[in-house]
């Protein structure tokens, strides 16, 4: 073949290409991602897991705008069997989102061609994606959950699977330079009592949309979900224990936590010592708050109503977003101008009662018509196709190279008197423990505090730790659970053994930093031989 | 043809080669060495190396193997003439201080940088008139009158009168007063003639001033850098607050100084420390209650740098001073944000709000008085010792943010409370605020904001806090107007504890390098990089045109000055001080190792060989006994010395820390030879 030919087959090449590739245009203002689930409960459509509660087979994002109805809207998960928790790239063009491929569920749903989100005939984008109302299950495929991680395109076209996580991986929040935060694996759906401490626990992993290993950013035994950016860059998540029982039972907790992007400097950020309820879907609004979904416990966790606290005071400033509102809510979202995306049950006291996409202000207590909402299908979740994500970016700490991190503790003496009070006084040793992956838990060692309360100690690295603080004969007189851990290199302080929340350290230099820190696994060998004994 | 232009060429260069070896003949050897130096850049820069026996000197000169870093200008500094301080360079219309006219219809805003003084129509907020001050007018008090201005010449050490009675801004008189004089107030006691009081921040002292005539009656010691003046309600007792804090020791927490002054007797009545507090730049008196209001940061350096989060290295209150002198630290800060660099602070005439402006956070905060009273009256002395540490407090008391343009320092309040003034420095301009709505109403422009000016660009890099991980502070919330904040920190880069580093002056940095302690940052930008990101703002690092700008504002950063304006010559001593600095021989004669000289490592005209070296001085927890020869450029205002801070003067540098003559032979001086080095080193 001539050079010529050559060139005339290549350039006939990139046309052809350039022509299929969707073109990306910037939505106009008011433009929504929104996450339709079918209305009708399918026969035999048992959840197997979370997501199944939350989206079920034939649920799918689409781009839709509130003036133009959903007559118009495009289906932008095409070729997939589920969709949903949409998060928009800081492009403006690209989303991530959570789905689950054709074939690959247990039971595959077949279904006749049928009606557009709105009821009326198939856009043409939508081929692929079943109306609800004409779906049935017909044959079981295979048992494993694939919940995946998928990059789709404002414009539409075939997403692009970023993850392939054993156990499947679920909520997408963008990150900095190009990566973004998931939760893993995806919990499954057990009678109560049934769980097993081989159950995994989810945690937070962070990968580059290019590729890569995933890294994980969450350890011990807390159940890490729910993710989301806040603007300071830190992760906020909803810290759920025990993360190997099913979830939202009686015996559930759950909190909102932060780390870094790197998954160093775990702290409470909110309803760490709340009556007990299930926290979920926290989001950051421009004007200083964080909304998020609270249920009672038993819920099942995927409607509550919306709370909120102050990012300037997390911990003295819950309250209800909106007292007059009954009705359940299924997420909340942040617009540009400041209004709220909620989608919430059309009735108050009817749970089979649809779902729909209400937009209402923090003024309005009590929103009025629906934004959209469809007969056949819940529309579960809404986001602006505008409203790009804005964060700062932080250098990782994290050294790789290291096994270990060290930990300052100021004073261990100084605690926020829950528990032991002031019996803390009479502490005089620490006791390191691990939390191993079955659940049992391991000394690592002991070290004496010092005179002023400080210690300081170096322990494994990427795993859940916790402290006992002991007396002079060995009792227990204060405990921390293992809910916090160290990345490898980490330098990791806390004021106080259990301290309040969101105080500052004193001015004053720790005994503890005069010497080395106390290698915890060479005092696990060689523990103190007296209670007098220097560490 | 060709025979004879060759021959011409040879016969020209051969002459010009005769006239070059007779005028190199003829040269100066400081000339000559000038010339021979830039030949071995050329060379070096070239990577044509260097003659054996050059390389030998070189090593033996800055003790060092790998000559990587170190070139001929490590010792052989040429001038200081073509650093980047000593250029002219833009000046801007930033507003410094402001005074409001008592029928609140004329706004009087200082310009330091443009030697004027801006009169300002407060009903269409435009600049109607300008007066030249020579010296750079800085504070400004208004007579209760309203036909005189007082103003503080900061690069002048004086204060002026201006007269306002013919309808312009006519300088009648002057008086000098200490050095770098700042902050000025002034009151009426009784029957008793108007007096003034001026904050003198370099010579650490006060000026108590008598108006008619005006002349210095008093001066009286305050704490270190004095910066804002006050006066009581009364106004028989002023109130000094000082920026830096002293610390009696390495390991020990700083304090910095309320001066209460008693104008009538002339006597300092208190000296009221703020423990772990500093910076404070205004204080303003509660009307109709006995207290003081004085903005802080409280500083948090004894604590290893393990995390910024959670205020861990500082955050910023608000000092209530009480009439028993106890003062309760009250945060301005949350859990989640924080208003770095606290500076300007003003009260309503009714004394139920104060407003805070925040330079680094670009925010005036707005502080309900009786809710913190209310707070006050019901919290403990346990309770009140920590509350500075409690970052969910604020909301107790603060009612209000208000967002300004950059860096905002300065605040005013019209007589009636409803409108208050804010300067907003690096934008030249005065935002005009309603104080009911906390809404902007208008805007007093002074100048086009100077954003085209690469060094205003870096400037305002260095006093944002928005590049800090939730504004927790700024570059100037350790180096005060490029200067330095007096405290010793732990990084915690190479271990918890380990290498506890001196912070260092700004002031005169450009052409010192290698920066760091430990010598290891060969340019700014390498020190104000990815490093200074991950160890200090825990955020993205500066990008390029960021750390361009930056750099070029830190090197445009002129050397502190220690003396008054008035001091040219020098004294007795300081000239006995000069020859033992450049002493090569002991007065018995015998002869002082050129290594352990001052001038060998402490080389003018930057009094540093640019290298570092062992000096004795290796602490228990430093990994290294190496460390940079800092400059000299105003040392006298940089205390405390060494690269931990373990010095709190130049004497104990030979006195407490004297190491075996390591660092420069000094054990033969006497006494009065200490003091007279000394005496010299406060003149560089």
């Amino acid at each position: 073949m001539t050079l010529a030919r050559w060139v005339a087959v290549c350039l006939a090449l990139l046309a052809i290409g350039s022509g299929c590739r969707p073109t990306v245009e910037a939505p106009k203002p008011g433009t929504l991602l929104v996450t339709q689930a079918p209305g009708k409960v399918l026969p035999g459509a048992e959840a197997g897991d979370w997501l199944e509660l939350r989206y079920p087979l034939g649920s799918r994002i689409v781009r839709a705008h509130p003036d133009e109805g959903l007559a118009l809207a495009v289906v932008v998960t095409e070729g997939l069997q589920a969709a949903g928790s949409p998060a928009l790239g800081p492009d403006g063009k690209v989303f991530l989102f959570v789905g689950r491929r054709v074939g690959e569920r247990a039971m595959v749903m077949n279904h006749a061609p049928g009606k557009t989100p709105g009821g009326g005939t198939p856009h043409s984008t939508a081929g692929g994606t079943p109306a609800a109302t004409e779906s049935r299950w017909v044959e079981k495929d295979s048992p494993a959950s694939d919940w995946q991680i998928y990059r789709g395109s404002l414009a539409g076209g075939r997403p692009e699977a970023l993850t392939a996580v054993p156990g499947g991986a679920m909520e997408p929040a963008w990150l900095p330079g190009g990566r973004f935060v998931f939760s893993a694996p995806v919990p499954r759906c057990l009678p109560e009592g049934q769980g097993t401490e081989a159950a995994p626990v989810p945690a937070l992993y962070t990968l580059s949309v290019t590729g890569g290993v995933p890294t994980r950013l969450t350890f011990g035994p807390m159940g890490a979900i729910d993710p989301t950016v806040l603007a300071d860059g830190r992760i906020l998540f909803v810290g759920i224990s025990p993360a190997r029982e099913p979830a939202f039972t009686g015996k559930t907790k759950t909190a909102l936590f932060a780390i870094n992007n790197d998954g160093t400097e775990i702290t409470a950020f909110a309803g760490q010592h709340d009556d007990p309820a299930v926290l979920r879907r926290p989001r950051e609004l421009d004007d200083g708050r964080i909304l998020f979904l609270a249920a009672g416990v038993g819920d099942p966790g995927q409607e509550g109503r919306i709370e909120q606290v102050l990012m300037a005071r997390p911990f003295r400033s819950r309250s209800v977003t909106f007292p007059a509102l009954a009705r359940g809510c299924r997420s909340v979202e942040a617009e540009e101008n400041g209004s709220l995306l909620a989608c919430l049950r059309r009735a108050t006291n009817a749970r089979a009662a649809g779902v729909a996409l209400f937009r209402f202000t923090t003024e309005t207590p009590v929103p009025g018509e629906a934004l959209m909402d469809s007969p056949d299908w819940d529309e579960v979740e809404a986001v602006s196709a505008t409203r790009t994500p804005r964060f700062t970016g932080r250098l990782s700490t994290v050294d790789p190279s290291r096994g270990d991190g060290s930990l300052l503790c100021l004073n261990a003496h100084f605690t926020d008197q829950r528990g032991s009070g002031p019996d803390v006084e009479r502490g005089t040793t620490i006791r390191m423990v691990q939390q191993l992956e079955t659940g049992t838990m391991a000394t690592l060692g002991e070290t004496r505090v010092h005179p002023d309360g400080s210690f300081l100690v170096k322990v494994p690295a990427d795993v859940g730790l916790g402290v006992d603080l002991l007396d002079d004969q060995g009792a227990v007189l204060r405990r921390c659970p293992p809910v916090f851990w160290l990345r490898p290199g980490e330098n990791r302080s806390c004021v106080g053994c259990h301290e309040p929340h969101n105080v500052c350290p004193e001015n004053a230099r720790p005994l503890a930093v005069l010497q080395a820190p106390v290698d915890t696994l060479r005092a696990r060998l060689d523990p103190p031989s007296s209670p007098g004994s220097s560490p | 043809m060709m025979k004879r232009l060759t021959l011409a060429v040879v016969v020209v260069l051969a002459g010009a080669g005769l006239v070059g070896w007779r005028w190199w003949e003829r040269a100066e050897d400081e000339t000559r060495q000038r010339i021979r130096i830039r030949v071995m850049d050329f060379r070096l820069s070239m990577g044509w190396g260097l003659p054996a026996r050059d390389l030998a000197h070189m090593r033996k000169r800055s003790g060092l193997d790998d000559l990587a870093n170190v070139s001929c200008r490590n010792c052989h500094l040429e001038s200081t003439n073509a650093l980047a301080w000593a250029q002219p360079r833009v000046r801007h219309a930033r507003p410094g201080g402001m005074a409001v006219t008592p029928d609140g219809r004329r706004l009087y805003v200082a310009l330091p940088e443009q030697d004027e003084v801006a009169e300002v129509d407060l009903e269409r907020l435009v600049v109607i008139a300008r007066g030249r001050v020579a010296g750079q007018p800085t504070g400004l008090a208004l007579a209760p009158d309203g036909l005189s201005l007082f103003v503080t010449c900061r690069a002048g050490d004086r204060v002026a009168r201006l007269d306002l009675a013919r309808g312009g801004m006519l300088e009648v008189e002057s008086v000098n007063v200490g050095i770098q004089p700042v902050g000025i107030a002034c009151a009426v006691f009784g029957t008793n003639p108007l007096r003034l009081v001026v904050a003198n921040m370099t010579s650490d002292d006060a000026s108590l001033l008598s108006i008619q005539p005006l002349r210095e009656t008093a001066r009286f010691s305050t704490g270190r850098e004095p910066y804002g003046v006050g006066f009581s309600e009364e106004g028989q007792s002023a109130q000094i607050v000082s920026r830096l804090a002293v610390s009696q020791g390495v390991h020990q927490p700083p304090s910095s100084e309320i001066t209460v002054f008693d104008t009538l007797t002339q006597r300092v009545t208190r000296r009221v420390r703020m423990d772990s507090a500093h910076l404070s730049e205004s204080v303003a008196v509660v009307p109709g209650r006995p207290r003081v209001l004085v903005p802080l940061v409280r500083v948090r350096n004894l604590v290893p740098i393990t995390q910024v989060a959670r205020g861990w290295v500082m955050s910023s209150g608000l000092g209530v001073l009480e009439p028993d002198g106890t003062v309760v630290q009250m945060p301005i800060d949350e859990a989640n944000r924080y208003f770095a660099d606290p500076g300007g602070l003003v009260i309503d005439t009714s004394g139920r709000r104060a407003y805070l402006a925040s330079g680094g956070g670009d925010v005036v905060t707005v502080v309900a008085l009786d809710q913190l009273d209310r707070w006050l009256a019901q919290a403990d002395d346990a309770t009140k010792r920590r509350a500075i540490h409690d970052l969910e407090l604020s909301g107790e008391y603060v009612v209000g943010r208000i967002p300004t343009g950059r860096n905002p320092r300065h605040l005013a309040l019209s007589p009636d409370g409803s409108r208050l003034f804010v300067s907003e420095c690096l934008d030249d301009a005065v935002l005009v605020v309603d104080t009911r709505s906390l809404k902007h109403v208008g805007r007093v422009v002074l100048g086009e904001g100077g954003m085209k000016d690469p060094v205003r660009r870096g400037e305002r890099l260095f006093t944002w806090a928005g590049k800090t991980f939730q504004g927790q502070f700024s570059c100037r919330s350790c180096h005060p107007d490029g200067h330095f904040d007096g405290l010793t920190y732990d990084f915690d880069g190479d271990g918890i504890g380990d290498n506890l580093l001196d912070n260092r002056s700004l002031l005169g940095l450009a052409g010192t390098w290698p920066f760091k302690w430990n010598g290891k940052n060969p340019s700014l930008n390498v020190q104000c990089g990815p490093r200074f990101a991950k160890v200090l703002m825990r955020t993205d690092p500066f990008d390029g045109e960021q750390l361009a700008d930056l750099t070029r504002y830190v090197e445009s950063l002129a050397p502190a000055r220690t003396r008054h304006i008035a001091d040219t010559e020098w004294t007795v001593s300081q000239e006995r001080g000069r020859r033992l600095f450049f002493a090569t021989q002991t007065p018995d004669g015998t002869t002082i190792p050129e290594e352990r000289r001052c001038s060998t490592c402490h080389r003018p005209p930057l009094y540093t060989n640019r290298s570092k070296s062992s000096v004795g001085t290796r602490g228990p927890r430093d990994v290294s006994d190496v460390f940079d020869t800092p400059h000299l450029l105003g040392i006298g205002a940089s205390a405390p010395y060494l690269h931990d801070g373990r010095a709190k003067s130049l004497e104990e540098l030979w006195t407490v820390h004297q190491t075996n003559d390591l660092h420069g032979v000094s054990s033969y001086m006497s006494k009065q030879q200490l003091n007279d080095l000394v005496d010299f080193l406060k003149t560089l």
